[in-house]
């Protein structure tokens, strides 16, 4: 399966020089993690010693004037993560600074999920924080609506304030994981959401950001007779020379209030945060460390019924840049889940064709 | 004729060497931005319009033609001078930028040409098209316009 995954990436992938319009771009990668102990967190979530997992993002873009077409589709050889269109948009580019999107996309929930998302080699670490895992991937946030973005920014000579509204088809929690909208198999069976982000950039193309946001959605649940889910937070990502250290630091903290509709069952309010530091040196390395914790999130019946759901980490790791677009990665941490916990060595080999 | 004894000769020419090179390290050098839509003559861009325009957000001359901006690395100088004169960072601050903002956003990375002669048949073909060459490669080529002069200096 592996070698068919690279395969197939590097034969599409080799296209002869042109000027094209479209731009198509595979991300392959290669993840391997490995346990101190296999963990059964549920009945859909054991956790195995060890696992190797190829995985190839496909994406492609293009723009015919105003209109803008673009597509994710995401292969996985594990069963648990699927194979599926990870994002399918038509948009319209109504201004300089403003694009109204309709399909499948990356909720603008915080900075890390639109940042990255199944680029992974974009990402420095390999794994993602907790409260912004994937829904398959024990994910307790909507990562995922189906319905309208809006994306438009405004320019005050070097600095750019963002906005981006979404308002579409939320998750849904099924058995023991929360399940976006699939759109090779429709579910009516989706409640609605809306987020709203607002950033700031001190510099236009700068990586420096600082953003708020704020959304609000219904998950829709047979076991707890839907979750009325409101979250509102706020991120950071900052740049710079700190002891003559290139220097990057990133954080964001989200305050979740889960109201289950099924009698018996309180709403409640839990809080996270992360906070992800990383040093590049020598040009070609990164050491990254990240902590990552939970606060209020006991007896929250929601969380309950997300075995999944990283509830604190703490990892360290290395990163190493090769050739033009390859990188290799090294990750050790610690994973407290619902009840049990876990040390974990990850290791990734992710691209960018071409 | 009583020829030049060999050692003499290659004095003078060691000699020739060093003054050529002394000349050479003293020659200015001057990055353009050209192209070679005759539409595009006069047109006025600041170093923050070109530096959007290689990071792929949408720029439009006033006749409503969209510029397209094309990457020279027909001479790795060159793309460093740029890289640093222009867009402010390193080769490797460049290109995750300009991937992690098409990924995000859709879009699509400026054209890479490694080929000098394949980059100028790209202009020529293809109106809004505009890149950077030194001076002395854009002279070699009567259709290229010079909009600008993006940097000027000693680069040996």
């Amino acid at each position: 399966m592996a070698g068919l995954l690279i395969g197939c990436t590097l034969i599409l992938s080799h296209q002869a020089p042109a000027l094209t319009q479209g731009e198509f771009i595979v991300f392959p990668n290669i993840n391997s993690v490995y346990r101190d102990q296999e963990i059964a967190l549920g009945a859909e979530h054991d956790l195995p010693e060890n696992r190797t997992t190829p995985t190839v993002d496909f994406f492609y873009a293009r723009e015919f004037t105003r209109l803008r077409v673009l597509g994710e589709f995401f292969v996985s050889s594990a069963e648990d993560r699927g194979t599926h269109f990870e994002r399918l948009q038509l948009g319209w580019q109504l201004r300089e600074n403003g694009v109204a999107w309709v399909g499948r996309f990356h909720n603008p929930l915080g900075y890390w999920n639109t940042q990255y998302h199944h680029g992974n080699y974009l990402e420095t670490s390999i794994t993602r924080p907790g409260i912004a895992a994937y829904e398959h991937d024990g994910g307790v946030l909507p990562m995922h609506l189906v319905g309208l973005l809006w994306q438009s920014g405004l320019r005050k000579e070097e600095q750019r304030y963002g906005l981006d509204l979404a308002v579409g088809l939320a998750p849904q929690l099924r058995g023991e994981a929360l399940h976006a909208q699939d759109l090779s198999d429709l579910q009516n069976d989706h409640e609605s959401a809306a987020t709203l982000r607002l950033s700031y950039q001190p510099l236009e193309d700068g990586l420096e950001q600082y953003g708020i946001f704020f959304a609000r959605g219904t998950l829709f649940s047979r076991a707890l007779e839907n979750v009325e889910q409101t979250i509102a937070g706020l991120y950071g990502n900052w740049e710079g020379l700190l002891w003559q250290r290139h220097v990057r630091l990133l954080g964001a903290l989200f305050q979740i209030t889960t109201d289950p509709g099924r009698p018996g069952l309180p709403g409640k309010r839990f809080s996270s945060a992360y906070l992800q530091l990383e040093n590049s040196f020598a040009d070609r390395w990164t050491l990254f460390l990240r902590v990552e914790d939970n606060y209020g999130d006991q007896d929250v019946a929601y969380l309950d019924a997300l075995p999944a759901y990283v509830r604190a980490r703490q990892l360290g790791g290395l990163r190493f840049d090769f050739k033009e677009h390859q990188a290799l990665k090294l990750e050790v941490s610690h994973a407290r889940y619902l009840e049990q916990s876990s040390d974990q060595i990850h290791i990734q080999w992710s691209a960018v064709i071409p | 004729m009583k020829s030049f004894p060999a050692r003499t000769i290659r004095l003078v020419l060691a000699l020739l060497l060093v003054l050529g090179s002394n000349g050479a390290q003293a020659e200015i050098q001057r990055l353009l931005l050209v192209t070679a839509t005759p539409e595009l003559e006069g047109l006025q861009l600041s170093r923050k319009d070109i530096s959007r325009l290689y990071l792929s957000r949408p720029i439009y001359h006033n006749t409503g033609m969209r510029l397209i901006p094309l990457i020279n690395l027909s001479d790795p100088l060159a793309h460093e001078v740029f890289l640093q004169k222009i867009m402010l960072m390193s080769a490797r601050s460049y290109d995750r930028l300009l991937l992690s903002r098409v990924f995000r956003q859709g879009g699509r990375r400026p054209e890479r040409f490694h080929s000098l002669l394949h980059l100028i048949e790209t202009l020529q073909r293809h109106p809004g098209s505009i890149t950077y060459m030194w001076q002395h490669e854009a002279r070699q080529y009567p259709r290229l316009m010079t909009l600008m002069e993006l940097w000027q200096g000693n680069v040996r």
